[in-house]
């Protein structure tokens, strides 16, 4: 059971989140601009890396914010 | 105290680690079950045998290792039905082959249907199988109880079974004698397999891999296969490409040994569950996969929790089994759920890519052995492998198996 | 019954009470026992001295240990709800206790287990785990601290009693997870039996593992013979239950520990026949004796004794470190693995109170030269019924990882998890491999820590807590229908007469509604109140057609799609006022809908005045459609006018009905003249009361989602997950319409223009009807070309069957997703369910009232 800090509610189990991925990523300005190479970049591709990584993460069961955090995908270390 | 049958012998000679050399025709990064399938394949069919696996852990350490065996063919689009049942029927005569026991169990698998929806889902795939000649067929909730008398399968208000896929030829497998049935016969046929030895890098030049850099000394490589599952985001990196995959825990664990009471493979995609038992008598069970990335092995124990009370839910009897030991694999997810699987050419025109297999890729062991040798031997993709470009990203022709196997072990 | 035997010394033992006597059976042999005896004791002081069978050998094998090490002590436990596979060591006796022992295998009750287990939850700043003498140190430093709440977690039937702490007895830890999450299984009223038992997940700031330490034997042949045993486990039976192991002993140590259990044992009355050092050279060599040991050889001679007392080392407990992430290195001055590197996030620490002066090097198998029929009965791992000759047929494969060997052999997989094998087995493979052990390294310890019940896991999570029932406020006046599961909701699926088949009961649904009128609970469809002066914005974002342009009292259809331009959703948005908005969703998709709208207003778009509210629950809703719905609603809503011109398709009001506020809403999911009334979800019975008995003179007939599903195909109103299945946008359905040309974007209007979603020949959505008018279309059935011969697999699929139904206006129907399909209209093709074909002609989608000529009624 991973503890999430929500930068609101206080730390708390990550059941009463859901997950986001990878954090940073912006819905394209102009989509129709993207060639369709960048666009399945958009769509598809995230970052997935065995280290320290930026993601979001959204409050369902309390405030329902989304927020970042940063988290180390080998030892589950949490930095808000 | 009735004693209970041995599992069959290992064979007295299984292979030797090798010391890396400095160059080697074909480099295969990871030695899971896909590596070493390849290189088995290379060297058995197209007599390439200037081979290296190498491997940071060691030989089949990772997800061959922690998987739940589960083997079967019944998927939705054609593209997976064509890889899986070719891997099925490779299955069915690999102890000939390889000249070791796999002790692949042909013993069914059903895939239960909890609502209407499922009923909907499922009638559907045992349509599509039958039309690409793979056995299947659709039971009733009494045909299902009668295959599986442990299930239940009366009127209840949570979770009642309308029905269930069956697959007869679908089945489970030792993985250990699997993976090292592939070691052996590739180490016989001149396979270097390196374990211990991690790859810290690639050297690129000309818009080829050159070589490869590993903690245990540079290997030059006339081509560079990568084979490494949950770490393949990783490497791809290394290489400057950046793939769809995303590598998630999913959690596993097994009971104590259990008189057998439950002689087919049971799954349920709407609650997550997948059981079946083992040789030895344990039960074996999969989990969800857990919805955040990780590398640690390691999974949220609710989701085992919240395993437990489904399976307690199809099995009443299985509340008095006992949890012995959970464990946590690594699986490579890709946005439609299909692997990736072809040539890396953004990484240089001498890489080639098998990852992405999800939670599907103990099962495709034999098959994609086959067919991705024989892509890599003769340059081009296979025809069974041509569908899982990484183009199909671009184009949007996904394999999309998530309506059919979210949850597809 | 066996009386008080000569095992049990006439006085002694910290945790029996004497003065309470219980009885328990062992394969029908009745066992005295006292309060606090575990089963294991019980057994050693009832003389039984074979406690289980090897699973492979089927040799007899006796107690080694005295807790969660016991490698043979196992038990089928046959009275109360039954368990299989229950380690004696660890089961408290209690009065009317039966077991079978087994060979390691145990075996599933048919009958069903009530047993309802708790969970609670416990929350401390410090969470100490072990009451030993590190542990309330640890604790007591804790208090004196300052810290908080402080709680201790002991495995044994007393904890210790600290002022300002909470100590907690009969709990073991079974899981140290990230971030400071413990799962425990807490034993309760063990003396009054039943196994009652519950789960407590425990989050802690920090925790202090105090988790003590545990024995390893040495390995020699004929080292499985009951009456071999660990030493300090030996004279533990004497201190804790008052039991003497043995009546001759021999005592084989590698450290100073082993003497001092020699002297316990000297003192309850055993016979110390000799005392033998491995640091002096002694070695034991083999063992005599059938059912029980009577001799032991060693290189110092042999000895007559039914009790070998043997210790390897004393090391400490480390499997909660390795389960938190912690390392581990190998320490020569413990001869064990110690904890190394903690676990990340600083949560973690670790406790013990063990001194090394009493340790010596590791000592192994001490003496490599055994022949082949010596290793063969070395018992590495008598649980597995695994020998030093197991480990050398493996490494003589080629094996050299531990992992390896320990798959080979199996060693360490079994019920009591290699406590008493792993780190004998790493030992055993460094010697054979001639490298240093910490370099072999031991296989990592996984959770639980010891095994834990399925049904406790799942706890209260079963039967109808297993997932929740959803039913509207409506729910009681159509509960006696069959239902239909629809997420979690319960819907009415049809609702057949006594003599009437629910095919038939839909017949008659379709034909009310067609003809006349129908009710049915339309409350679960999902309600998302939105609210802002950018909703118009948001909308025309999210669905692919325009919003913003929509007046105050009307209402529109929309379709949403997934940035990937597939369709996730659908329905009907009404716009209240300037700035309030009514958007309606599948039934299944309410909650994810309203993730994904804030997700975007959250993430992306910040900047737009927009605040969503999910208003499923707060309303009940009853649509009513038909030729004669009007007639139904003038008389519920007398003071509004609900003619054609009045009352205009696609267009709200707020209006009082029977007597209640409410909202009218003119849409139609059936071709039909229809309404929809929505009243605060309490009204929901009196609104359905109300309506059955306005439209009473009608004939209003309640229907069900079949009935509901027939109507709209016929319309070809598709379904979200039915007739999508993730791969279909907006123009396979038919919806091109809707994909705005003048927005610059909408969420999946950029995937529209890709190749793939360009493609002619993708699946569209088109209308079958059997080529003989008669026959039944299945649902899922696949489509190939007409003729084609099923026995020539693969046979090209061209699409499948997405709904079908026995009985539209003109017979059996059907939709379909089919390659080009739109271009097919009027071909003929087999539709293939089970092998079976039947001829079916694609037609338009739309198969009744294709001029929509019925909405505003007839």
């Amino acid at each position: 059971m991973l503890r999430i800090p929500c930068p609101h509610c206080g730390e708390r189990d990550e059941t009463e989140f859901h997950y986001g991925g990878e954090a940073g990523v912006d819905y394209p300005a102009e989509p129709a601009a993207l060639d369709d190479v960048a666009w399945a970049e958009y769509l598809f591709v995230r970052a997935d890396p065995a280290d320290w990584f930026t993601e979001r993460w959204c409050h369902v069961s309390a405030c329902r914010q989304w927020f970042t955090i940063d988290r180390h995908t080998v030892s589950d270390e949490v930095r808000a | 105290m009735k004693p209970a049958p041995r599992l069959p012998e290992h064979p007295p000679r299984l292979w030797k680690d090798a010391e890396p050399r400095k160059a080697y025709d074909v480099v295969i990064v990871g030695g899971g079950g896909h590596g070493l399938a390849t290189a088995y394949h290379l060297a058995a069919d197209h007599g390439i045998t200037n081979v290296a696996v190498v491997e940071k852990g060691w030989l089949a350490g990772g997800n061959m290792a922690r998987n739940t065996t589960i083997i079967r063919s019944n998927y939705l689009w054609d593209a997976s039905a064509g890889i899986y049942e070719h891997a099925l029927g490779l299955w069915e005569t690999l102890e000939e082959r390889l000249g070791t026991t796999v002790m692949f169990d042909q013993r069914g698998v059903l895939n239960l249907a909890h609502n209407l929806s499922d009923v909907r889902e499922g009638k559907r795939r045992v349509n599509a199988n039958q039309l690409n000649g793979i056995d299947a067929h659709w039971l009733t909730p009494a045909e299902v109880g009668k295959l599986a008398p442990v299930l239940d399968v009366s009127e209840r208000p949570r979770h009642p079974v309308h029905g269930a896929t069956f697959q007869p030829r679908a089945g489970i497998a030792k993985h250990d004698y699997v993976a090292w049935g592939y070691a052996r016969a590739a180490y016989e046929l001149g396979v270097d397999l390196v374990s211990d030895c991690e790859v810290t890098g690639f050297t690129q030049t000309g818009g080829r891999v050159t070589s490869v850099s590993t903690t245990r000394g540079e290997i030059s490589a006339g081509t560079v296969v990568l084979c490494a599952a949950g770490h393949s985001a990783v490497l791809a990196e290394k290489l400057g490409v950046r793939l769809p995959v995303q590598s998630h825990p999913l959690q596993a664990l097994v009971s104590e040994l259990l008189e057998q009471v439950l002689d087919t493979v049971v799954m349920s995609n709407a609650v997550h569950v997948y059981v079946s038992q083992a040789h030895k008598g344990e039960l074996v069970m999969g989990a969800g996969v857990d919805p955040h990335i990780g590398y640690g092995r390691r999974g949220s124990f609710h989701v085992v929790e919240e395993q437990m009370a489904a399976a307690v839910e199809l099995f009443p009897i299985f509340a008095r089994a006992h949890v012995l030991r959970t464990w946590a694999g690594i699986v490579d997810v890709t946005p439609d759920a299909s692997p990736i699987v072809g040539p890396l050419d953004a990484a240089g025109d001498n890489v080639w890519i098998n990852c992405g297999w999800g939670t599907g890729g103990f099962k495709a062991t034999p098959g994609i052995g086959d067919v991705f040798a024989d892509s890599v031997a003769h340059g081009r993709a296979h025809d069974l492998v041509a569908p899982y470009a990484l183009e199909r990203f671009t184009t949007g022709r996904l394999i999309d198996e998530h309506g059919a196997a979210a949850v597809a072990h | 019954m066996t009386g008080p035997t000569s095992s049990r010394l006439p006085d002694g033992g910290t945790r029996v009470d004497r003065s309470r006597p219980v009885t328990v059976t062992v394969d029908g042999v009745e066992l005295a026992a006292y309060v606090g005896d575990t089963l294991a004791s019980a057994m050693l002081a009832g003389g039984l001295d074979v406690v289980g069978a090897g699973i492979y050998t089927g040799r007899p094998r006796g107690l080694v240990g005295i807790g969660r090490e016991e490698p043979n002590a196992w038990v089928q436990v046959t009275s109360g709800t039954g368990e299989p596979m229950v380690q004696a060591t660890t089961q408290p006796v209690h009065d009317g206790l039966v077991v079978e022992r087994l060979a390691g295998r145990g075996r599933l009750l048919p009958h069903t287990d009530e047993t309802r287990y708790d969970v609670l939850h416990l929350h401390a700043e410090v969470v100490v785990v072990g009451g030993g003498s590190a542990g309330v140190a640890a604790a007591r430093a804790a208090v004196e601290a300052g810290e908080g709440r402080v709680l201790l977690l002991d495995d044994a039937p007393v904890a210790p009693v600290i002022d300002g702490a909470r100590c907690v007895p009969d709990t073991v830890v079974v899981g140290a997870h990230a971030h400071g999450r413990l799962v425990a299984v807490q034993r309760l009223d063990s003396a009054e039996g039943g196994g009652a038992r519950r789960l407590l997940q425990v989050q802690a700031g920090r925790v202090v593992l105090a988790t003590g330490s545990e024995e390893r034997p040495m390995a020699f042949p004929g080292n499985d013979r009951p009456g071999v045993m660990l030493a300090r486990a030996a004279a533990s039976y004497v201190e804790r239950y008052g039991v003497r192991p043995g009546s001759r002993a021999v005592v084989w140590t590698a450290h100073d520990g082993g003497h001092a259990a020699a002297a316990t044992l000297a003192a309850a009355g055993v016979e110390v026949v000799a005392v033998l050092d491995v640091r002096d050279g002694d070695v034991v060599t083999g063992t005599e004796g059938g059912e029980r040991l009577t001799a032991v050889h060693t290189t110092a001679g042999w000895y007559d004794a039914d009790l070998l007392a043997v210790s390897g080392a004393v090391t400490p407990e480390t499997r909660l470190w390795t389960h938190a992430g912690g390392t581990t290195r190998w320490s020569d001055e413990v001869a064990g693995f110690v904890p190394d590197a903690p676990p990340q996030g600083g949560r973690f620490s670790w406790a013990w109170s063990g001194s090394t002066a009493e340790r010596a090097p590791a000592a192994w198998f001490c003496a490599a030269d055994l022949t082949d029929e010596q290793a063969a009965e070395t018992y590495l791992d008598s649980h597995r019924d695994a020998t030093l000759a197991d480990v050398r047929h493996a490494v003589e494969a080629g094996l050299r990882s531990v992992e390896h060997v320990k798959r080979h052999t199996t060693i360490g997989t079994g019920a009591d998890q290699g406590r008493c094998s792993g780190v004998l087995t790493a030992g055993v493979l460094a010697e054979l491999l001639g490298e240093p052990l910490g370099r072999v390294g031991a296989t990592g310890a996984r959770p639980p820590l010891v095994p834990v019940p399925f049904g406790l896991l799942a706890a209260r999570n079963r039967g109808v807590l297993s997932d929740p029932v959803r039913v509207t406020p409506i729910h009681d006046r159509v509960a006696h229908a069959p239902m239909e599961d629809v997420g979690q909701w319960k819907r009415p699926y049809a609702f057949p007469s006594v003599d009437e088949s629910l095919d038939e009961a839909v017949v008659r649904e379709c034909r009310a509604v067609r003809t006349g009128v129908g009710m049915m609970d339309a409350s679960t469809l999902g309600a998302i109140h939105l609210r802002g002066a950018d909703v118009g914005v948001l909308l025309d974002m999210v669905y692919t057609n325009l919003f913003s342009t929509l007046a105050v009292g009307k209402v529109r259809y929309g379709v949403m799609c997934g940035p990937d331009g597939m369709v996730i959703d659908d329905g009907t948005t009404m716009r209240l006022s300037e700035t309030d908005w009514l958007m309606s969703t599948t039934t299944g998709n309410a909650a994810a809908v309203l993730d994904t709208l804030e997700e975007w207003l959250l993430t992306e778009w910040p900047h737009l005045d927009v605040a969503c509210t999910s208003q499923t629950d707060h309303w009940s809703t009853v649509a009513i459609a038909g030729p004669s719905s009007r007639d139904v609603v003038a008389v519920l809503a007398p003071d509004e006018d609900v003619s054609a011109e009045g009352f205009a398709f696609m267009t709200h009001r707020e209006a009082v009905v029977a007597g209640m506020p409410a909202r009218l809403a003119r849409v139609s999911f059936s071709g039909e003249l229809a309404f929809e009334v929505s009243v605060p979800a309490w009204y929901g019975a009196a609104l359905w009361d109300a309506v059955a008995q306005a439209g009473a003179p009608y004939g209003i007939t309640p229907y069900g989602t079949e009935t509901m599903h027939v109507l709209r195909a016929e319309k070809a109103f598709p379904i979200v997950g039915q007739d999508t299945d993730g791969t279909v946008t907006p123009a396979d359905l038919g919806l091109g319409w809707a994909l705005s040309k003048k927005k610059v974007d909408y969420v999946g209007k950029r995937s529209h223009a890709r190749e793939d979603a360009q493609r002619p020949d993708r699946r569209h959505l088109v209308g079958l009807a059997p080529l003989d008018g008669a026959s039944r279309i299945a649902e899922g059935s696949q489509l190939v070309a007409h003729g084609a011969d099923l026995s020539a697999t693969p046979v090209p699929m061209l699409g499948h069957v997405t709904s079908a139904y026995a009985a539209g206006v003109a017979g059996p129907f059907a939709l379909a997703l089919l390659d080009g399909g739109r271009d097919r209209i009027g071909e003929v093709l087999d539709a293939v369910d089970d092998l079976v074909p039947t001829p079916v002609r694609v037609t338009a989608p739309v198969s009744y009232d294709p001029e929509g000529a019925r909405r505003d009624g007839i």
